[in-house]
């Protein structure tokens, strides 16, 4: 299972933090002060390596092409700030971003973070971009038994790239 | 000699790339002023439209040897906006040149990879222009000379006018359509349209919003960019056609971290069943806490796109160094660049214009605000009737 208690208290403080925002904009709080308040009262960051909150805001782009290329994010510094966002960060998209861009890393603390993705319940396009960054990863056992139980899934978003790598149509 | 086929299919990559938000805009927000040869127009040309109506009206495109196919038509006192499509089943179209008497407002021939603002404009499947699209370029009242021109241009095109001879105003039609086998985890539709209206009310627009639901069958999980996409899009045909489709689709095949993204800046709107007919929404990219559609996050996508289909572009580009067409609205320079990563977050432009929906990044907080103009742009938009 992917989600340790300290993973779920991290989204939960950036989800808190949001919903303060929501909910004292409703009552007409000055936004600026709410945002504060959050900030302050749910620094969900406080454990992540510096700079990784300067990250997550660039991994919101609405658009695919203002991202960050994993070429620009390949230092080992980066490499820790995306392994702690594909972990952490309640949105789903910033951890499926986080993990596709952390396929330009190869050592055994990114191999294990995404092995325990493939593992986990995670929803579908988290799972498939742990899949996509195992792509240039040597084929071993552990790597294709998972891979072969994904391409067994219903979704084609997992089962296809899954039975690609495996050489099946 | 065909125009510009060589151009197509860069140009169809730099219209999808501005889609996708890589071109930005300018800081040059008017028309040319050297329209080049004096425009005679002939006597009893068509005059746009209706008095004190909004209305649609169709011309045949009739393609020369280049692919070109010229309309003119009178632009009359009143007109307050207009929007054109130029159709041709499922071929890549773009507007040549459009004209009047001292202003050349397109002109795809010094300018073909539509870069030039304010309209950006290039090719696209049913290319589709909107005027005004800021506060300098509303048709003068005379001739307007529309060329059009076509990938293939070997059996007529349709020239789609939809034109406002109204104020602002009308009521904003959009459907929410559920694609295939498409779930919302953890939330209901009527959330969705509650929270879609909801953001729509706080713009401050000076129209009606009307948010519908519907299906369609289809691949909930398409591929960007292709024939399924644009069959998806087209595959939506509404009894009225001023309503625009969302649809909502489980996510994409190849791209698994896109959020959705408009049928062009501006889209076909008001010409149900052409390939880029609405806005694509991923529903599974909005998953938050739980793994539960965040609904705040999704309707902001849908606005989004909605005024990308509707014709607004990105009011900062992420570098600051571009900006939307329109003067009112804020922009924000690199100096508010704190961290110094080269990119302006909403939070380092919270006090400028990271809280508008037509910011390029989302942001930690709600973004639900517009400038003066580009509510206009919406609110005169010809398929709000």
């Amino acid at each position: 299972m992917m989600r340790s208690s300290t993973l779920s208290i991290a989204r939960l403080a950036l989800l808190a933090g949001a919903l303060l925002t929501m909910t004292d904009t409703a009552l007409g709080v000055s936004v600026r002060l709410c945002a504060s308040v959050a900030h302050a009262q749910f620094d969900a960051f406080a454990d992540a390596p510096a700079g990784t909150e300067a990250l997550a805001a660039r991994l919101r782009a609405r658009h695919r092409s203002d991202l960050p290329t994993a070429e620009q994010l390949a230092d080992a510094t980066h490499g820790a700030r995306l392994r702690w966002l594909a972990e952490h960060h309640p949105l789903a998209l910033v951890r499926a971003r986080a993990l596709l861009l952390l396929a330009a890393h190869r050592d055994a603390r990114t191999r294990a973070l995404v092995l325990r993705v493939l593992d986990s319940t995670e929803p579908v396009i988290v799972r498939a971009a742990a899949l996509r960054a195992t792509d240039g990863w040597r084929m071993d056992a552990g790597l294709a038994r998972r891979v072969r139980r994904l391409a067994d899934e219903r979704d084609p978003r997992l089962a296809e790239p899954a039975r690609k790598r495996l050489g099946r149509r | 000699m065909r125009f510009h086929h060589a151009n197509r299919c860069v140009s169809s990559l730099l219209m999808l790339s501005a889609l996708l938000g890589i071109v930005g805009c300018g800081d040059s927000p008017g028309p040319s002023p050297n329209p080049g040869p004096e425009l005679q127009c002939a006597d009893g040309i068509p005059t746009i439209g209706v008095a004190g109506e909004s209305v649609t009206e169709v011309y045949p495109l009739t393609w020369d040897e280049e692919g070109i196919a010229t309309v003119d038509l009178r632009v009359p006192d009143d007109l307050t906006a207009l929007a054109v499509v130029a159709d041709d089943d499922d071929q890549y179209t773009a507007f040549v040149g459009i004209r009047q008497q001292g202003r050349q407002y397109v002109n795809l021939r010094s300018d073909p990879r539509g870069t030039d603002a304010p309209f950006f404009h290039t090719w696209n499947l049913a290319a589709a222009l909107t005027f005004p699209v800021n506060e300098d370029t509303s048709l003068a009242p005379g001739c307007v000379r529309i060329r059009a021109v076509s990938e293939r241009g070997t059996v007529p095109g349709t020239l789609h006018v939809s034109s406002r001879r109204t104020a602002p105003g009308g009521t904003l039609r959009i459907d929410l359509v559920l694609v295939g086998d498409t779930t919302l985890p953890g939330v209901t539709m009527e959330e969705v349209v509650d929270e879609v209206s909801a953001l729509l009310g706080e713009l401050g627009l000076a129209v009606a919003v009307d948010v519908g639901v519907a299906t369609v069958a289809g691949n909930e999980f398409p591929a960007v960019d292709d024939e399924g996409t644009y069959a998806l899009r087209a595959s939506y045909v509404p009894e009225d056609p001023t309503r625009i489709p969302v649809y909502l689709i489980q996510g994409f095949q190849d791209e698994l971290d896109v959020l959705g993204f408009a049928g062009g800046i501006p889209g076909p709107n008001g010409v149900p069943g052409t390939p880029t007919a609405g806005v694509i929404v991923a529903v599974d990219a909005h998953l938050g806490e739980f793994d539960e559609v965040s609904v705040m996050l999704m309707a902001e996508t849908v606005v989004h796109e909605l005024g990308h289909q509707l014709g607004l572009f990105h009011t900062t580009e992420s570098d600051g160094g571009l900006f939307d067409p329109i003067a009112d609205t804020p922009e924000c320079r690199p100096a508010f660049d704190q961290d110094d990563d080269g990119e302006l977050s909403a939070e380092e432009c919270e006090d400028i214009d990271g809280r508008n929906v037509m910011f390029w990044v989302s942001g930690s907080f709600r973004q639900r605000e517009l400038s003066e103009w580009q509510r206009r742009v919406i609110e005169l938009a010809p398929v709000a009737r």
